[in-house]
């Protein structure tokens, strides 16, 4: 469950210690004020500019804290929709990468293989990425430093298959050219199995090079953020185009246009995600070192160390939040759902989810019925009887205070496979006056809706969203190639053409 | 060997066709029929037939109507339709269809139903291809070599070579035989255009004084009859009022909502709005017949003088976005490399200096003695609050780099014959909408210059010509994609059009009329299955 702060009510209803201080220091900071500016962009989902702009700031040592705090709930929010993004991607790009290798054409592209085997790996399908890493290593039409690499893969995919010294052979057999080292080092820190410092020393000698191909740039990240240098690891992002295509396979054209194929790394948003909530983590633990900012800080901690699987630290941190009086009444329902979500993955599956439904049935606030829901989601829990009372909820509801409750019910279905039920949920939530709209629309639910409208081939609504959305997240590129690749291959039409 | 690829009838078909021979046929699926459904139009259908039109009013009213011999539905799977099962041979380039043997055609007064045959497939597809019939679905069909007729219900395609997604094509609608005046060609002045008889779920009962075209339910339907008794199609000329008549219950849906009243029709819980056809985009066309517009930088110049993102803030409330080329931005085709051309009047200024404009005492630009004064034409139905804005701003912005604009507005028949057919403009207004098929080459092929064709403006490039033909002969999905990402970049730096901006566009429905599913671009295609609860019936 990720629990968002719904940006109009977020400071009157939480945080004692950051609204206070928000609130005070706006007469006296104004509208320059960096945090009282990042807030805003954040409100706005402009997360890249809100971050910049804090961590560029120059703030007296009194101040830190809070913009430690607001980083660090910044960071969170991103994490949260690059996972989301990567959720969309992986819909898309692994149909496309499939349908790729399935053309029966000459030209066939022999690096979409690859592509989808990383892609496997990154979702978890370590058998299916298996295979095709096999055939890759075998395919003569590869270039060999591209074999290396699907046997840097492969390694890995016996390391998930839990063959650790399958995983070190696989490793140790590969070559030592940059791209390959880098390859196998972000394999290595991954599974942790080799010292941050040796890692490290690889991935600073790989960003010597006077250019950087986009897939040293993602093992760099991997790197960076698995040996704790995430502040490198974000470096590295900026300093690049996300959007870049990873490879470009060309053809030769035997008459008339050679064809072209981008081809993109699934896995770049699973890093960008872990960075992301790394960063988040740093940031809030040094806000918590400040008193006034402890409750807060502590309250996003939970769900930072939740999502980064540290369920132990993650419960601690909920009880510390639960324990204090004078915490806002919602955010201590909140935290509850969240506790009972920890409570989940822990397996105690039946308590959290009794303890959802009592609190569904007895509370009507749609901001924690909106948690509850996508706890559900997220724990793939079927939650019948708090669907049951939030449908009522949301039914007899309206207007833009239920917009995140629709867009939980319609994260549950989308991960249900209902997609029409998603969409119609979503859309209900939607502000259809923006509709693509980030400000307007919070983008993890419009990435969620862009997938429900492809898995139900309505590919144009959920192309038309991410070109929107691609003007702040160029990352998206490689969701909106693959949609359309998928389109191009899967629409039937008579090719018609009237005057609206 | 020749190997024959069978597709089989869905059993559900078989069924119902054995259930339903020849008579009236309720769908039977337990949901009532009755009702009757308003809904507003931005204008009134230049034809009723499905061959001559070449608008989306007309299109709703023709999906209606009539029927292909194969059908696409929502899930993007091509269904059986008139044909109820067809073969495709291996090399692709032969098609034989298998036609339904229970399809009567809608019956004119007096007359009894006619069958539907092989007969009316062959018509159909001759006809279409008459070099007298006006109509934008030659170009769409040149790649059929032949329609035979092999037996009544029996009918065999070939193609002159294979293409991608050939099945498809053949969703085209069925005319009859015995439908125009002149079985030779067709024309909008045949008596059919406006009073068609289809094989579809609706037939045409009548054409008011006001415009509104009202169909009746075909109880003979094949699938079954309709449930909705009755669809009413109303004219509206100015789309502020339709939303109106939504809130007083007037109509029940508009297909189009004007983007300024979403937030109206979101905040009122009887109705639903769902987003579709976001494969559409604006544009001033321009004629390059004028030879001042036959220059590429004057084109330039005006879209860089035009601060699009401005008007699209200003007067649709920034519900929409800038596009860059030939393409909506939800299209497969679209190249995202390519960036809208920023708004640069100092730059339109070079541009003007460079063709050889110099200002006038009056500030207007001259060159050989004569002023650069352009037409713009803009359809009446066009004529919403907005699309006016949108043309007075236009006229400013090119006013201040030394351009003057006249501007007209045209009723909308007036105006097509203006545009389509004498070629009487120097810039238009309007938009296009596509089909998810990305085929711009009835808009841009110099073949498709001429008497109510698409390529209006007269735009000719030899290179544009060769990719357009490249992306139809290809049968690789990732080349034809390759050349179009291509071909958006060279319409991009030729401009043709200035390129404006797609819009969101939703439809808006009351709640009572349910189990809406809408195509997302021919609108009504699944409209037989829609039905309104008989406590909610007027």
């Amino acid at each position: 469950m990720k629990r968002r702060a719904h940006p109009p009510s977020f400071a009157p209803l939480f945080a004692v210690a950051l609204a206070v201080a928000l609130v005070a220091s706006a007469p006296v900071h104004g509208a320059d004020d960096p945090v009282s500016a990042a807030m805003k962009l954040y409100e706005k989902r402009r997360y890249e500019q809100a971050a910049r702009m804090l961590e560029d700031a120059r703030l007296e040592a009194e101040r830190r804290p809070q913009a430690q705090l607001v980083l660090g709930m910044i960071y969170l929010r991103n994490a949260d929709l690059h996972e989301a993004l990567g959720r969309t991607a992986a819909a898309a790009e692994i149909d496309y990468l499939d349908k790729l290798l399935k053309t029966r054409t000459e030209d066939r592209s022999r690096y979409a293989r690859l592509h989808l085997a990383e892609a496997l790996l990154a979702r978890g399908n370590s058998a299916e990425a298996r295979r095709h890493f096999e055939q890759v290593r075998s395919d003569p039409g590869i270039e060999k430093r591209y074999q290396a690499i699907a046997g840097v893969g492969l390694g890995s995919v016996l390391w998930a298959q839990r063959d650790a010294n399958g995983a070190r052979g696989m490793w140790a057999g590969t070559g030592g050219a940059a791209e390959i080292a880098l390859a196998r080092a972000a394999a290595q820190g991954g599974a942790q199995l080799a010292a941050a410092k040796s890692l490290q020393r690889v991935a600073d000698e790989a960003t010597r090079a006077p250019e950087l191909s986009p897939r040293s740039r993602r093992y760099l990240i991997e790197i960076y953020t698995a040996t704790g240098a995430p502040d490198k690891a974000l470096a590295v992002a900026r300093a690049g185009d996300l959007g870049m295509a990873s490879y470009v396979e060309s053809f030769k054209a035997v008459k008339g246009t050679a064809k072209s194929i981008n081809l993109y790394d699934l896995a770049l948003l699973t890093d960008l995600t872990r960075l992301y909530r790394e960063l988040a983590r740093r940031q809030l633990e040094q806000a918590a070192a400040d008193a006034r900012m402890k409750p807060s800080a502590e309250y996003y901690l939970a769900e930072v160390l939740n999502d980064l699987g540290s369920r132990d630290e993650a419960s601690t941190y909920v009880e510390a939040f639960l324990a204090r009086a004078q915490t806002p009444v919602q955010y201590r329902e909140r935290a509850r759902v969240r506790q009972a979500l920890i409570a989940h993955r822990q397996g105690r599956r039946v308590e959290a989810e009794s303890a959802w439904t009592a609190m569904a049935e007895s509370g009507s606030d749609p901001e924690v019925l909106a948690d509850i829901v996508l706890g559900c989601a997220e724990a793939q829990a079927q939650c019948s009887k708090v669907l049951a009372r939030v449908g009522q909820v949301t039914e007899a509801g309206d207007g833009r205070r239920y917009q995140r409750l629709n867009f939980a019910l319609g994260s549950y279905y989308l991960r249900k496979k209902d997609y029409a039920r998603a969409i119609s949920y979503m859309e209900a939530g939607r502000d259809k006056s923006n509709k693509n709209k980030i400000e307007a629309n919070d983008p993890e639910m419009l990435a969620g809706l862009a997938e429900a409208y492809y898995r139900t081939k309505k590919f144009s609504e959920g192309l038309e969203i991410f070109f929107e959305m691609s003007k702040e997240f160029p990352v998206v590129r490689q969701i909106q190639e693959a949609m359309q690749g998928v389109y191009s291959m899967e629409q039937r039409s008579a090719g018609d053409v009237k005057i609206l | 060997m020749k190997r024959i690829l069978t597709i089989t009838v869905l059993s559900l078909g078989v069924a119902m066709a054995s259930c339903f021979p020849a008579h009236a046929a309720p769908k039977g699926d337990g949901r009532p029929d009755g009702g009757v459904l308003n809904y507003s139009e931005y204008g009134r259908p230049a034809t009723l037939d499905p061959i001559t039109s070449n608008e989306t009013i007309s299109l709703r009213i023709t999906e209606l109507v009539f029927n292909g011999l194969v059908g696409i539905d929502e899930k993007q799977e091509i269904v059986p339709e008139l044909a109820e099962r067809w073969e495709a041979s291996k090399d692709g380039r032969v098609f034989t269809f298998f036609l339904r043997k229970d399809v009567k055609w809608h019956p004119r007064e007096g007359e009894a139903a006619r069958p539907f045959t092989a007969d009316d497939v062959v018509f159909t597809y001759n006809i279409m291809m008459h070099p007298k019939t006006i109509t934008p679905l030659k170009v769409r069909y040149e790649f059929i070599e032949k329609v035979e007729k092999t037996g009544d219900y029996t009918v065999v395609i070939t193609l002159k070579r294979p293409i991608l997604n050939a099945l498809a094509k053949f969703s085209f609608k069925i005319i009859p035989r015995h439908g125009p005046s002149n079985p030779q060609y067709l024309t909008r002045e045949d008596r059919f255009a406006h009073s068609p008889i289809g094989t579809g779920p609706y037939m045409l009962q009548t054409v008011t004084g006001d415009g509104e075209v009202v169909l009746v339910a075909n109880p003979d339907y094949f699938k079954g009859r309709a449930h909705i008794d009755k669809f009413i199609a109303r004219p509206f000329a100015d789309q502020n009022i339709m939303a109106q008549a939504l809130m007083f219950n007037a109509i029940d849906m508009i297909v189009l909502v004007n983007p300024r009243n979403l937030p109206e029709v979101q905040g009122d819980k009887r109705f639903v709005l769902q987003p579709y056809n976001a494969l559409s985009y604006s544009f001033f066309g321009y004629n390059v017949r004028n030879p001042l517009l036959a220059d590429r930088r004057l084109r330039q110049a005006i879209t860089a003088a035009v601060n699009r993102q401005e008007m699209l803030d200003s007067f649709f409330n920034g519900q929409g976005t800038v596009i860059s080329g030939p393409f909506a931005p939800g299209s497969w085709a679209y190249n995202l490399d390519i960036k809208p051309l920023p708004f640069a009047p100092e730059r339109a200024r070079a541009l003007l200096t460079e063709a050889g404009f110099r200002p006038g005492a009056d500030g207007i630009m001259e060159k050989d003695g004569k002023k650069l004064v352009l037409s713009l034409k803009v359809p009446i139905e066009k004529e919403s609050e907005a699309v006016k804005r949108v043309v007075l701003a236009f006229q400013n912005y090119l006013k201040s780099v030394g351009i003057a604009i006249t501007v007209e507005f045209k009723e909308w028949q007036a105006w097509k014959e203006d545009v389509f057919l004498e070629h009487n403009f120097d810039i238009m207004f309007a938009s296009w909408v596509f089909d998810d098929s990305a085929d711009i080459s009835s808009l841009f092929h110099s073949a498709e210059i001429g008497d109510w064709k698409n390529n209006f403006g007269g735009y000719s490039n030899p290179e544009v010509d060769s990719l357009i033909v490249e992306s139809k002969l290809t049968l690789d999905f990732e080349k034809r994609r390759t050349i179009n990402r291509k071909l958006h970049a060279i319409l991009a730096e030729e401009q043709p059009y200035a390129f404006l901006w797609t819009l969101t566009n939703y439809s808006a429905y009351h709640r009572k009329v349910r189990r809406v599913q809408i195509h997302p671009y021919k609108f009504f295609s699944f409209a037989d299955e829609w039905f309104i609860p008989a406590s909610e019936q007027k």
